[in-house]
């Protein structure tokens, strides 16, 4: 019995009407993400025409009836970019997180369920990533691969990684002395097993956490890779690249950067009001009402 | 006995506000403490009796309200007190002592700051003249080290030692009441022991009443005088200790008694009261005991029994004992 | 006991810092562009770039590069700009104060408004102005910096004309009013000499920057006051205190805060960390002359020593922040001083 399963059995259309009138701010969250996940799906439908269709004669018109967004320097509706760079923005999140999900949360399992040495060579290892200040290594390491958005996005998810180790490892810790881990121990059971089925469960929720926010700063820094120049191609429809494209002229044509920067804002604003209303749900204390 | 009535609760109702309806942790109670005497309430985890302690000094954390009632303390009403009021009686008047010393503590104070800060708010003390007297509540407590203990943090001590600050710290401004919210519970038996004749001594010395809060009849048994036996919000049998004990009235101290396994008696099975407690936003109608009572009859299912005299100082709340 | 603490972690910290310039080394090395044709410039023949490997040992094996670097190191050699053709040790001492100043600033203002804001925000839980804190704290870490760096200028220098562009000072201002270098910060050095128009000018011109990039941290700094707070004012101890008699003043600013100050101080590292990475943007879209803008230019053009050099002095200002604030919470919270483990 994790504190997850616990709150899932509970999860009767009353009990989650109470969940969601108490948590405003996490209805929020969910109701953003959830209209940008309609705004990628749904993309073709809601822009009018092509959005990478250049038209020089259309060059930094204001918002206005047929561009509610006004357009670029080449023509191009940036309504429409900002709609379709929700595609990109969510396929952003999505493999940044699940990339270090996948390094971060066999490593801090291993790491503090078996503990000894493994224990202190994981640690020294994400000691030295965790050394550098948190932008600094995406910037580095995409700088060295190939410059293309793939590779920015692997750039990230490595320098995150050790995050989720660390983490996952300090719950962990807690979770392996519990007397349940112990009697399973006593019993015979396999430490795999008892890995998957008891442990994990009940160390993952600061994980869950933290993942559910950073859905939104994979964003935020691809969006700062782009500026630098090592994530995106100028051609794709990606909110940081926009703006970089815009900065020589957002002084005069205010719209052109404007837009796709509040679409980032938005975007993380979201994630983080998921993650803020998840600490609040699966905060121990709130369970015993 | 002709004692003078120190606390005098009527009528106290104490609600909690919660997600799934109202939690009538206390519903309509009446209890008299006298002077120089050690009443000890008794009753199972959740039955209110910690309500009760935490309402008489105005300290019941949202979503609890109290609702209604009187609580009379030398000559006058509690309940109508102004904020400042209350923040001189809490700790000048009447003191409270909770289970957990060690969480009861400020961490990153020392002992010393943490009793100095205390008698300089209900005493006009300087600096100096607080800590000669903070000296002297570690002696009375039979705390070894007196000097040193000020400059100690709360981590650094025992269970049982910081328990002995605490009942220092509540007893260091000479209170008429303490309040004492499981004080052993969190300790080891032997400890246990060593606490409780501390109290019982220190109450001698000093001429204050102890309310002691706990479930556990092993501890009322050693240093209480009277008792008050408590089920799902209100009193079912109030008396001195010898008469409850040997000779209970009502059917739920009597379940209780019966639980306690002797030595020298046989057993194959421990005695249990059958059921469980009750959920306090819905209570049973009528006697809130009635679905376990073995003796329970059509009364009680219908009507809320009111307390009544059995016998010297004895009163019991139940249908066997009706009013004459 | 302390001693033996900081010895320590001083040992771990030299440690880590290897696997930090092994790590940068190898980035900056795998990168397919050529060292030597970036130092000749354009129209680099292959003669003069064979030369050139051969001069500057390029064509070395990696890992005996790797070692010829870490001995120049521990000389105090950290090589030459492949770009600026300067020794990187004096680049980065020419830099280093305009960003020390910066971020010296950006952290008083997190600090400073950040923690206030935050405690409010927990005794006044619920209420107006905690909404209000905890949607500002909010909005600072969703906004991109140097998004935020642009609507700034947008504002406050296109629109209304209230603040500098760009720039670290006015170059009139310097030039009628030069400011005698004593540490290399223009805010201290006409502070301390009596340099009023001076200190003026360059005062306004940090004012965009600084909020730039603070704004960020100011959210976590406040949401980390804020939750501390929350969860100290449920405490025990708390309420023992109310039982006391204390009064909400004394129990909140006396005895909780001191409680909920300690995660706020651990936060502060890792804030000191992400405005490190700020100024890679925010000396760029600013115009200001510091390790920020060397290191994004260096990156951009493949100028790898200068890469490592900065690499190096941000990764070490930021271990030894934290190893400060380690120190720090160790002096203040009592229980930690028996057992000096690490984090």
């Amino acid at each position: 019995m994790s504190v997850l399963t616990e709150g899932l059995e509970r999860l009767n259309l009353r009990y989650t009407t109470y969940l969601l009138r108490r948590n405003p701010m996490f209805v929020l969250g969910l109701l953003i993400v959830f209209a940008l996940v309609l705004c990628a799906v749904l993309a073709p439908l809601i822009v009018p025409g092509d959005p990478k269709k250049i038209d020089f004669k259309a060059k930094h018109f204001p918002p206005g009836k047929d561009h509610p967004f006004g357009t670029n320097v080449r023509g191009q509706d940036i309504f429409g970019q900002v709609i379709y760079g929700t595609r990109m923005s969510l396929m952003i999140s999505t493999v940044v997180v699940i990339i270090s999900l996948a390094i971060g949360m066999p490593t801090g399992l291993i790491a503090g369920y078996f503990g000894g040495r493994v224990d202190e060579v994981i640690m020294r290892a994400t000691d030295a990533f965790l050394a550098f200040p948190p932008m600094l290594l995406p910037i580095a390491i995409a700088a060295a691969l190939e410059r293309n958005l793939l590779n920015g996005l692997i750039a990230i998810a490595v320098s995150w990684f050790p995050w989720y180790t660390r983490i996952l490892r300090a719950s962990v810790l807690v979770t392996k002395e519990e007397l349940y881990v112990e009697s399973a121990r006593s019993m015979g059971v396999r430490d795999a097993l008892i890995i998957l089925r008891h442990v994990l469960p009940n160390s993952i929720s600061p994980l869950l956490i933290q993942a559910s926010m950073d859905m939104g700063y994979a964003i935020l820094f691809a969006a700062a890779l782009s500026f630098i120049g090592l994530g995106a191609k100028p051609t794709d429809m990606e909110w940081g690249r926009m703006i970089t494209s815009a900065r020589a002229e957002f002084i005069d044509f205010w719209w052109t950067a404007t837009f796709p920067g509040l679409a980032i804002f938005v975007t993380v604003l979201g994630f983080n009001l998921i993650g803020d209303g998840l600490r609040d749900i699966l905060d121990p204390r709130v369970r015993g009402r | 006995m002709d004692k003078d009535i120190l606390l005098n609760i009527k009528g106290l109702k104490t609600y909690f506000y919660t997600f799934d309806g109202v939690v009538k942790a206390i519903d309509g109670i009446d209890l008299t403490v006298y002077e120089d005497e050690t009443l000890g309430i008794v009753g199972e985890t959740g039955c209110g009796k910690s309500v009760t302690s935490l309402s008489v000094l105005d300290l019941v954390p949202p979503p609890g309200k109290i609702e209604a009632g009187e609580i009379w303390f030398e000559g006058q009403n509690l309940l109508t007190k102004s904020k400042k009021e209350m923040r001189e009686i809490r700790g000048g008047r009447i003191s409270m002592i909770f289970q957990d010393p060690m969480s009861s503590l400020n961490p990153v104070f020392t002992i010393g700051d943490q009793i100095t800060a205390v008698l300089r708010v209900h005493q006009n003390l300087d600096k100096y003249q607080a800590r000669q007297r903070a000296i002297k509540v570690f002696h009375t407590v039979r705390l070894p080290d007196a000097e040193q203990m000020l400059t100690k943090y709360p981590h650094e001590l025992s269970g049982g030692m910081l328990q002995r600050v605490m009942i220092g710290m509540a007893l260091s401004c000479q209170p008429k009441l303490l309040i004492a919210d499981e004080p052993t519970t969190a300790l080891d038996v032997t400890i246990q022991a060593q606490i409780l004749k501390l109290m019982h001594d220190l109450k001698h010395e000093m001429r204050t009443s102890i309310l002691l809060i706990t479930h556990d009849l092993g501890v009322v048994a050693k240093i209480c005088q009277r008792v008050a036996v408590m089920y799902a919000g209100a009193f079912v049998e109030i008396g001195d200790l010898r008469v409850v004990f040997q000779a209970p009235k009502h059917p739920y101290t009597l379940g209780l008694l019966r639980t306690i396994p002797r030595l020298g008696h046989r057993r194959e099975r421990l005695d249990t009261i059958k059921g469980r407690v009750p959920n306090l936003i819905h209570p049973p109608p009528g006697c809130r005991f009635h679905p376990r009572c073995p003796q329970a009859t059509d009364i009680c299912r219908q009507r809320r029994p009111v307390m009544v005299k059995v016998g010297a100082g004895h009163q019991v709340a139940c249908h066997l004992y009706p009013p004459a | 006991m302390l001693v033996r603490y900081i010895a320590r972690r001083l040992l771990l910290m030299i440690f880590v810092l290897l696997g930090v310039s092994v790590i940068t080394f190898v980035l900056t090395h795998i990168v397919p562009s050529s060292p030597a044709a970036m130092w000749i410039g354009d129209r680099a023949t292959q003669e003069q770039i064979d030369r050139v490997n051969e001069e500057m040992g390029f064509n070395k094996p990696l890992h005996v590069q790797y070692f010829l670097y870490m001995r120049n190191l521990l000389r105090g050699d950290l090589g030459v700009s492949l770009r600026t053709k300067q020794p990187v040790r004096e680049e980065l001492a020419r830099r280093f104060s305009a960003t020390f100043e910066l971020i010296t600033l950006s952290m008083l203002v997190a600090v400073i408004t950040g923690v206030p804001l935050g405690i409010f925000s927990a005794t006044h839980k619920d209420s107006w102005g905690d909404r209000i804190a905890r949607l500002v704290s909010i909005s600072g870490v969703s906004l991109p910096s140097f998004f935020l760096a642009m609507l700034l200028q947008l504002m406050f220098s296109s629109n209304w004309h209230l603040l500098p562009l760009q720039g670290r000072i006015d170059s009139e201002v310097l030039a009628d009013f030069p400011i005698t270098q004593i540490t290399g910060s223009y805010l201290i050095d006409a502070l301390v000499t009596g340099n009023g128009i001076a200190f003026r000018s360059s005062l306004i011109h940090l004012i965009l920057p600084v909020f730039a990039i603070a704004f960020t941290s100011l959210g976590i700094v406040t949401r980390i006051s804020r939750s501390s707070m929350v969860e100290i004012l449920n405490e025990d101890y708390i309420r023992t205190a109310h039982a006391y008699g204390m009064s909400r003043p004394v129990v909140e600013y006396k005895y909780a805060l001191k409680n909920a100050l300690l995660p706020v101080i651990t936060i502060l590292g890792l804030s000191y960390g992400y405005m490190l990475g700020g100024t890679f943007f925010i000396e760029s879209m600013f115009d200001l002359p510091g390790l920020g803008r060397f290191g994004y230019t260096s990156i951009i053009r493949n100028d790898f020593p200068a890469v490592m050099g900065v690499t190096l002095v941000y990764a070490s200002s930021f271990i030894l922040v934290n190893l400060i604030v380690d120190m720090i919470y160790f002096a203040v919270d009592p229980r930690i001083r028996l057992e000096p483990t690490e984090a």
